[in-house]
């Protein structure tokens, strides 16, 4: 296509460039993030992933000088798209702008709108023989630093009665200095809600620090880290750690694993702690060697003992505190990954070693899990490239003390996927025995955790008539064994529609039904499980005329059916507002929502924006109603700040939650604040 | 729910999706996009009965970007008896959105000096937006914040959330739609069609759930004067007849 064209079309684009530019990125991510936690049943977002997203977004990837680890472990990229991309640039030169990529084979206006926030399109730096030295590196750079404070204006029980040994707020901090993608060095410190600080346990401050120095395309060493990281390799059944893509409607069924990658900021377990190192050995293999030890908090049994770990990084009360590093996790291992061409290999074996024996406490559904010390973990992915088609596969197998005769201990995942156009196709099966046994592995399933689980899935994204696109997936699951909560082997299905249109390039509506039928304990009846069906429906409007003003409009209802029980309803109307002024540097969001939920499985889950590195995500249950304000004001062009304020009105009780946290209230307020600074 | 107008009561009680004049001053964003003054009365006899009856008077003056208005209800008889009184301001934010805030004073009242009158002031607010030429999408909330009496039983005055659309089927057809969720009781589903003649005369139909209302109606236009007769059917109860009067200048 010549430049003269290309020009003319970017010029007659211009109007509707700037009206896509005010397109709901910013909702599109908030509407993929409902859906994680819908899937995975959650209040609590992946740190990880949003902090992937926010650090993307500060330092945004050039789409004309960029490789694949920068956009594809992104969840709606897939290789076709990456593939196409690259062959666009490199048949008719660097891109010009956004509206150019929907020439692009696979690159929908979701796509677009996605990538928007992330990337920038600039004219490729010109090449350089010389690699910046560790000085050039050091003294060159950017330094960022974020704060961040968390105020409750009610206090809970547990402060009321000393329960909490430190104060209501909440602080976190933030360093990186960061060369290009080449060096980026972090320390960051956290203190939760209840937590002391400079105090009792807590002598040096925050309760939690963290930080790493990451290295890459360093000669030979492709990357390297010291201090906290993850490890990413394979379909995510040996070995992947922190974040697990999500499966999105449209999206990539088959990850793309990035190997050694950076660890949350403010991430409290679940991440490796020590070196690793990423080396070309060949033309085509690499090799990564890496090495762990960490103190874990655990439930101690007397002092050579722990019943599990501990996954919340709460240390509030005096129980709490005593399950802080009783254990000590060493990891060693490695991986060896083969790509030519369309082929990708890979072998991953590591082992697990804790300096105290894990003994759980025996339940029914406890048979088959790990007890002692020690657990291997060892296994191989595959996938191939076969035209418009990607199959793919991983097998891993564990070895531990506490192995179970009768059962192999292996997950294994086979799936193909295909794309063509603005249409692609997945489906996959899976089998994860109840014995296997890993500590840091994220599946593709129902489950989060790598067992005792077997399914069946597929999703399919297409372009129906009148330009609604339509997202259609299915998934057919069982359980083996037992589980929490249900006291014998279950099934279970879920179906997802949903469909959407872009009226107008400023206008959207989506509809979204989604169904879960699964099986658990009854209330009534010792030990008898019974069937659970869950629906819920879902229509968006958003609007963004101009870039200043956007708004979106949602009705949410869910029912909740169980066996001998009454059905629950769940209901949502919400307004946004967002306004952001082309003359000053200011955004303001505010949200009006009206919700009547009748018990927690009805519950209703709803993304809120939020200041940066923070996030909310509120499962609405109850009567009432919520609010926030959300401001943010660039005081100059590296000195930002932030403040949120949020209000949740009951109308069906005079105190909010239970326990410690119980506030004898009918209503929540919380202010937060944020200061950024960039230097 | 006080009236909004006969066009909106034919309807359904729509009034979010609403564009004439005497429906957009309820729904309060909607006066930003009025061009001329409005001046509006409407009547209403719930199921026949004076005790349950309304009278509204509503008034309307577009101010540069925006709007004011000030709306006047009566609701009841001497044994009982409610008032609300709005005052408004309403601006288009840009060509295609509008926001409107309204002050609202609420007074009721018996006849039996026992209880005293209860006074309140609270708020509402309203946004519409129009995406295309052919749609509008609104919402409003009466009493957002559930600001509560303050009697010996802290009685909180319910709070209602309007979320619905309009839409011009045809040249000669509008449908609207609206979802209604007041913090008392569950959600309810409202949908009207509306058919004009060369925009002077309409013939309007709606229903509404929970309860299941069937509503009608007819609107004739006269020069600057608006007149609009509906009711409103409840299976059990009966017909409650509303007639509006509006004055364009």
């Amino acid at each position: 296509m010549n430049k003269l064209f290309r020009c003319l079309l970017f010029i007659c684009c211009l109007g509707i460039g700037a009206s896509l530019q005010a397109q709901t990125d910013e909702l599109l991510w908030q509407d993929y993030f409902e859906q994680w936690m819908e899937q995975n049943e959650s209040e609590e977002i992946d740190e990880e992933v949003f902090e992937m997203i926010e650090n993307l977004k500060d330092n945004p990837v050039n789409l004309n000088d960029t490789s694949s680890e920068m956009l594809l472990p992104l969840p709606f990229m897939t290789p076709f798209k990456w593939e196409a991309l690259k062959a666009y640039i490199r048949q008719n030169g660097s891109l010009y702008s956004y509206t150019e990529l929907s020439l692009v084979r696979g690159f929908d206006a979701t796509t677009v709108a996605l990538l928007r926030p992330l990337t920038i399109i600039a004219p490729v730096p010109a090449a350089t023989h010389n690699q910046p030295n560790l000085k050039y590196m050091l003294t060159h750079g950017r330094s960022s630093f974020i704060t961040s404070s968390r105020i409750p204006l009610q206090r809970a029980k547990g402060y009321q009665d000393s329960s909490y040994c430190g104060s209501p707020f909440g602080w976190n901090f933030r360093y990186q200095y960061r060369y290009s993608n080449r060096l980026i060095i972090q320390f960051s410190g956290d203190k939760d809600a209840g937590e002391q600080f400079f105090g009792g346990v807590q002598k040096q401050g925050f309760d939690y620090y963290g930080g790493y120095a990451m290295v890459n395309d360093w000669g030979i060493v492709k990357r390297a880290v010291v201090g906290k990281y993850q490890l990413q390799f394979g379909q995510g059944l040996t070995l992947w750690s922190g974040s697990a893509p999500w499966q999105m409607d449209g999206g990539s069924v088959w990850r793309y694993s990035t190997g050694i990658h950076s660890s949350s900021a403010f991430c409290e377990y679940g991440y490796f702690q020590g070196a690793a190192a990423t080396l070309k050995v060949g033309k085509y293999t690499e090799l990564t060697p890496f090495f762990s030890y960490h103190q874990c908090d655990a439930t101690p049994i007397g002092d050579s003992m722990v019943t599990s770990l501990y996954y919340s990084g709460y240390h509030r009360t005096i129980t709490e505190r005593n399950k802080i590093d009783q254990v000590g996790e060493r990891v060693f291992g490695a991986n060896i990954h083969y790509q030519r061409d369309h082929l990708s290999m890979g072998f991953t074996g590591y082992l697990t070693h804790f300096n105290k024996p894990l003994q759980p406490t025996p339940t029914l559904y406890n048979y088959g899990i790990f007890q002692g010390q020690q657990n291997a973990n060892i296994g191989a992915d595959i996938s191939y490239r076969l035209g418009d088609w990607i199959l793919f596969g991983e097998m891993a197998f564990s070895h531990s003390d506490s192995m179970v005769a009768d059962l192999l201990p292996v997950a294994s995942l086979v799936g193909a996927q295909f794309f063509q156009g603005n249409s692609s196709f997945n489906c996959y099966y899976r089998y994860y025995s109840p014995t296997y046994h890993n500590f840091h592995a994220s599946p593709l399933g129902q489950n989060a955790k790598c067992e005792n689980e077997q399914g069946f899935g597929m999703n399919l994204h297409t372009q129906l008539p009148y330009h609604i696109q339509a997202d259609i997936s299915s998934d057919i699951f069982q359980y083996p064994w037992f589980r929490s909560r249900c006291y014998g082997p279950s099934v279970g299905s879920e179906y997802k529609v949903r469909l959407f249109k872009e009226v107008s390039n400023a206008f959207r509506v989506d509809v979204q039904y989604r169904y879960k039928a699964s099986q658990r304990n009854r209330k009534e009846v010792l030990y008898k499980i019974g069937d659970t069906q869950r629906q819920q429906f879902q229509i968006n409007a958003s609007y963004a005329p101009d870039p200043s003003w956007h708004l979106q409009t949602r009705i949410a209802y869910t029912l909740f059916n169980e066996e001998k029980r009454v059905a629950e309803h769940g209901f949502l109307i919400c307004q946004d507002l967002s306004y952001s002024p082309t003359s000053i540097p200011l955004t303001l969001t505010a949200r009006y929502a009206l919700f009547e939920v009748d018990d927690y499985d009805a519950r209703i889950y709803s993304y809120e924006n939020d200041l940066v590195y923070e996030f909310s995500t509120p499962a609405y249950n109850g009567q009432g109603y919520r609010f926030y304000l959300l401001l943010k004001y660039d005081v100059t062009e590296d000195i930002k700040l932030g403040f949120k304020y949020g209000r949740t009105q009951y109308f069906d009780r005079d105190v909010i939650g239970s326990g410690h946290d119980a506030i004898q209230s009918d209503h929540k307020d919380e202010l937060k604040v944020q200061l950024r600074v960039l230097f | 729910m006080p009236p909004i107008g006969g066009a909106g009561m034919s309807l359904g009680g729509v009034s979010v999706g609403l564009s004439d004049p005497y429906g957009s001053i309820h729904n309060l964003a909607g006066a930003a996009f009025l061009s001329q003054k409005v001046l509006g009365v409407s009547m209403q006899q719930t199921y026949l009965n004076a005790a349950f009856s309304y009278q509204n008077c509503a008034f309307a003056l577009p101010a540069g970007t925006g709007s004011w208005t000030l709306d006047y209800t009566h609701y009841g008889n001497v044994d009982y008896h409610e008032q609300k009184a709005q005052l408004g301001y309403s601006i288009a934010l840009c060509p295609q959105i509008a926001l409107g805030v309204g002050l609202d004073y609420l007074q009721s009242g018996t006849s039996d000096p026992y209880y005293p009158n209860q006074n309140l002031v609270t708020f509402s607010t309203g946004i519409q937006y129009r995406p295309t030429h052919k749609l509008i999408i609104g919402a409003h909330v009466f009493n957002p914040a559930a600001i509560a009496m303050n009697t010996d039983l802290p009685t909180r005055i319910p709070t209602r959330f309007n979320v619905g659309l309009g839409y011009e089927l045809c040249e000669e057809l509008n449908g609207y739609l609206e979802v209604e969720k007041h913090s008392s009781y569950p959600c309810r589903l409202r949908m009207g069609v509306a058919y004009n003649y060369d925009e002077i005369f309409w013939a309007r139909a709606g229903f509404a759930t929970a309860p299941t209302l069937y509503s009608f109606g007819l609107g004739y236009r006269l020069n600057h004067i608006m007149i609009d007769l509906s009711a409103q059917v409840h299976t059990l109860v009966g017909i409650s007849p509303h007639v509006s009067l509006s004055y364009l200048f």
